[in-house]
């Protein structure tokens, strides 16, 4: 191999050359680029366990919140994005698990209906149900709406989950 | 087809006896040198066409071959960065020494003069009728590249995901399964028995000679799986002199520049070793390897701890006859990572994938054995065996102590190459395959057959065309299910210009037969239920490629490719209706686009650049989407700046976003933040320097790997490496 010799045209080319492979100055993905979306607002609480059921039929178990009292096809309002959950909570056994729930970006305000929900089976559409339901001031006849304000994760969203005996859901 | 098989074993050896053994013979000595300074030239491959010997040359440029039959022959020398050189007429007589003084014409360009994967033979690169890649030794040096999977990031047309290799939008991700690259290595199938994927970790990148990389569908050569392509690894051989070679590397990767996504004040290590040593002994020539590699990993519990070892033993048996055996074994433990808790964990797991991990070992046993039954006509018998096993200890809804498998994956082929004419070689083949699979819980126990005949006519056409038509039959039975077959055929035509140009043309069927994992998976991951599909047909594939390349001056060459590959029944895992996830013959696509690749070569060749662009459509033609997990547009530019002793190079890749990705795994919220994704620039730099200490050469090299701290993903919710340090230190004596 020829040794090299330096001249200016040879350092200019390869300059050039390496100057054409670094456009890329930007940090790709950030935090930031998430909390792009807004300041995160949401709720959070204590839920209280009772009666667990055996393992292999708590498959999932989330806090999920309605913007709107859903009608029967739950999932629907999950992926229409008018619902928003949890990551798996994980309390088998447990006497109580504090969570916290965030739902930006869904406009704040209002959310109807909050509940945990507990997937007995392998199918991720259908096999959930509701285990326990948020309700506002001690009135257990109805679900209790949320008011969650614009800025901040409202606390006290406390739900109590007993497996024997579900609320009877939308 | 088993006892085709062996009834034609027989049958070669008995040929094989009745040609007569040369007593002794001759020998053929001499030197290479580069033609335009006269300098010595190492590692140039020096074969005697017509027989097996062989030989490559030593570091002051000499080269002997031994025992060379009486009579005229031709001697085939090649070498990186050189034209390759056929020299008819070398005469051996008796026992005499020929002395022979050859010279080769430097090519402008480092390119691989000879090829053997796209036609099953060795070809010289300029008669291929197909789009080829290649990436030699030098260029895994220079990267440093651990894993043969890391060396293919920079090939043009290829990207990589997660692990999961793509030619051409071939492939999407398949966590790994049912790969639609087939990988190779020295001419067999290296894929495992049970989930059908490449396991790129068993092979380390220092005991390989060069990749050759040949896209689009490949099947009529190589049967199921080819049908984005192949990569065929060709490992590296003894050399006449004894070598020992060691090599240490360390580095360590940067933490997060983000307090959020700091999830640890420790610095995070990686570092291997590498010995390796070769000789010839008498007719006998030996490689064998260890590497030891551990690495803490840049995110938590994605730690890895790797032994690797391989040992090579060949026989020249006679001029015309050699044989050889192989072993290679790969022992691993890692933590399992399977997607980020969060976005704002990017860098840590679910907590329930923390105390997990994976434990595996692989080996492959390989052998082989060539005999020139006449100058014209050889034949090749080859075998491989690869096991895998692998513990883990992820709990799934199915066995909560977590998943275990065995698998063997056994090929043979038995190959005649009949050289008609030097311009007509018949290729002829058989295959035969085993896979059996035993894991109770997680695949089932089930056993695999298949067979197959292949045959390709390639014949020079008077003036400077040449001609390819080939085609192969394949026919597998996995478990109980109905046997599938398939008949792939492949046409392709090459036209040499007389002003160092090609125009090349390859059209090609391929099919992919699903794997075990596939057709049987009954598992659970991160929540979602995998359960098996014994419905699963093979899926098929169409591939056109019109191409041509062009030497413009010593200091440019280029090469442009439009490709289009149509694809049928791709099977690709998705929630079915009843809510689970199924692998479904759900897609039929089609994916065309063209690819360019410039080479430049500046100042005697001391700055060389490659720039490729690849752009893609890869459309879903029964939705009209675009595909999962398919970028549109590759580029890629990697120059090094060669000024002895020092090297510098720097690369670059870009990938435009990938449009889409697996979407209910983020609206059911089972990778939450999964859609986070951003285009990817990555730029790696590498400074080198060959230096001595008391006659002992050395190299080392210091890369620094995504050196601006671009933080993307290849697959969703999993974080690709952030910026790595690594000194790499090698010597060979």
């Amino acid at each position: 191999m020829p040794r090299l010799r330096l001249s200016s045209a040879f350092v200019k080319a390869f300059l050039l050359l390496s100057l054409f492979q670094y456009p890329a100055c930007d940090q790709g993905l950030s935090p930031e680029s998430a909390a792009k979306l807004g300041p995160a607002y949401g709720i959070s609480g204590t839920i209280y366990f009772t009666n667990w059921p055996p393992t292999d039929s708590v498959v999932d178990l989330r806090v999920v919140s309605f913007k709107n009292f859903p009608s029967q096809d739950i999932l629907d309002e999950v992926l229409q994005g008018r619902a928003r959950y949890t990551e798996t909570l994980q309390p088998y056994g447990a006497d109580s698990i504090h969570y916290k729930l965030v739902l930006s970006p869904i406009p704040p305000g209002a959310f109807a209906y909050t509940v945990v929900a507990q997937r007995f089976g392998p199918n991720v559409r259908a096999d959930w149900k509701a285990v326990g339901e948020y309700y506002a001031n001690g009135d257990t006849s109805r679900p209790g709406p949320i008011i969650v304000p614009a800025d901040s994760i409202l606390p006290g969203i406390d739900i109590r989950v007993d497996f024997r005996r579900p609320p009877r859901g939308p | 087809m088993s006892r085709l098989l062996l009834t034609s074993v027989v049958s070669l050896l008995l040929i094989a006896e009745l040609r007569s053994q040369p007593d002794g013979g001759g020998v053929i000595a001499g030197t290479i040198a580069s033609r335009e300074s006269g300098e010595m030239l190492a590692g140039a491959t020096i074969v005697l066409e017509g027989t097996v010997l062989g030989t490559s040359s030593s570091a002051e440029g000499g080269f002997i071959i031994r025992d060379a039959p009486a009579g005229s022959h031709t001697l085939l020398v090649s070498l990186v960065g050189f034209h390759a050189r056929r020299l008819p007429g070398v005469m051996v007589r008796g026992a005499d020494t020929t002395h022979l003084t050859i010279d080769l014409e430097p090519a402008p360009f480092q390119t691989q003069p000879v090829i053997v994967t796209a036609s099953r033979h060795e070809e010289v690169a300029e008669d291929i009728p197909a789009s080829v890649s290649i990436v030699d030794d030098r260029l895994l040096a220079y990267r440093n590249a651990i894993t043969v999977d890391d060396a293919l990031r920079y090939v043009p047309g290829v990207y990589v995901t997660q692990s999961q290799v793509n030619i051409r939008g071939s492939a999407g991700y398949s966590f790994g399964v049912g790969t639609r690259v087939l990988m190779l290595v020295d001419g067999l199938p290296f894929i495992s028995g049970d989930t059908g994927e490449i396991i790129w970790e068993s092979l380390p990148a220092t005991q390989i000679d060069r990749i050759e990389v040949v896209k689009g569908a490949a099947s009529a050569l190589y049967g199921s799986s080819a049908l984005g392509g192949v990569v065929n690894i060709i490992t590296k051989s003894a050399s006449e002199t004894p070598e020992t070679g060691l090599r240490l590397y360390g580095g360590m990767y940067d933490l997060p520049k983000y307090q959020t996504w700091k999830w640890t004040d420790e610095m995070r290590f990686f570092s291997g070793v590498h010995v390796s040593y070769a000789r010839r002994i008498g007719d006998f020539n030996l490689a064998t390897a260890l590497d030891r590699s551990q690495n803490d990993g840049y995110r938590q519990n994605d730690y890895r701890k790797r032994w690797n070892g391989s040992a090579r033993l060949g026989l020249t048996i006679s001029p015309y006859q050699s044989a050889g055996v192989s072993f290679s074994i790969l022992e691993q433990r890692r933590g399992n990572f399977l997607y980020w808790r969060d976005f704002d964990h990017a860098f840590q797991p679910k907590a329930d994938q923390l105390a997990q991990s994976v434990y595996s070992v692989r080996w492959n046993l390989s052998g082989g054995y060539r005999n020139f039954l006449s100058d014209q006509f050889l034949c090749s018998a080859r075998f491989s065996w690869f096991r895998s096993r692998w513990d883990d200890n992820i709990p799934s809804q199915y066995d909560s102590a977590g998943s275990n498998s065995r698998s063997d994956n056994v090929t043979g082929e038995l190959q005649g190459d009949y050289r008609l004419s030097p311009n007509h070689t018949l290729i002829v083949g058989f295959a035969g395959s085993l896979e059996n699979v035993d894991a109770d819980t997680i695949f089932g126990r089930h056993t695999g057959r298949g067979g197959a005949v292949y045959l390709q006519d390639e014949i020079g056409l008077p003036g400077p065309m040449r001609f390819a038509l080939g085609g192969r039959f394949d026919y597998q039975q996995l478990g109980g299910l109905e046997p599938v077959s398939q008949f792939n055929p492949k046409l392709g035509l090459v036209y040499r210009l007389p002003d160092s140009s090609a125009v090349r043309f390859s059209a090609g069927r391929g099919f992919r037969a699903p794997s075990v994992a596939e057709v049987f998976t009954t598992s659970t991951a991160g929540g979602v239920v995998i359960l098996p599909n014994p419905d699963l047909k093979p899926e098929r594939s169409w591939s056109l490629d019109l191409g041509g390349s062009h030497t413009f001056n010593p200091c440019v060459h280029g090469d442009i490719s439009i490709f289009r590959n149509e694809f049928w029944d791709l099977i690709e895992p998705a929630f079915g209706n009843d809510g689970v996830v199924h692998f479904q013959n759900i897609t039929r696509a089609l994916i065309y686009g063209s690819e360019l690749t410039l080479n430049l070569s500046l100042f005697n060749g001391n700055v060389q650049s490659q720039v490729s662009y690849t752009y893609m459509v890869p459309r879903d033609v029964t939705t009209g989407d675009i595909l999962k997990y398919r970028p549109r547009n590759l580029l890629y530019v990697s120059t090094q700046l060669d000024g002895h002793p020092f090297r510098l190079g720097v690369d670059l890749r870009i990938l435009s976003r990938t449009e889409q990705i697996d979407d209910d795994f983020v609206t059911l919220g089972i990778i939450p933040q999964g859609d986070q994704r951003v285009p990817i620039y990555v730029a790696d730099l590498r400074i080198g320097a060959d230096w001595a200490i008391g006659g002992l050469p050395m190299t080392s090299a210091l890369h620094i790997n995504n050196l601006f701290q671009y933080y993307y993903v290849e697959l969703i919710g999993n974080m690709a490496p952030t910026r790595n340090f690594v000194f790499t230190l090698e010597t060979r004596i």
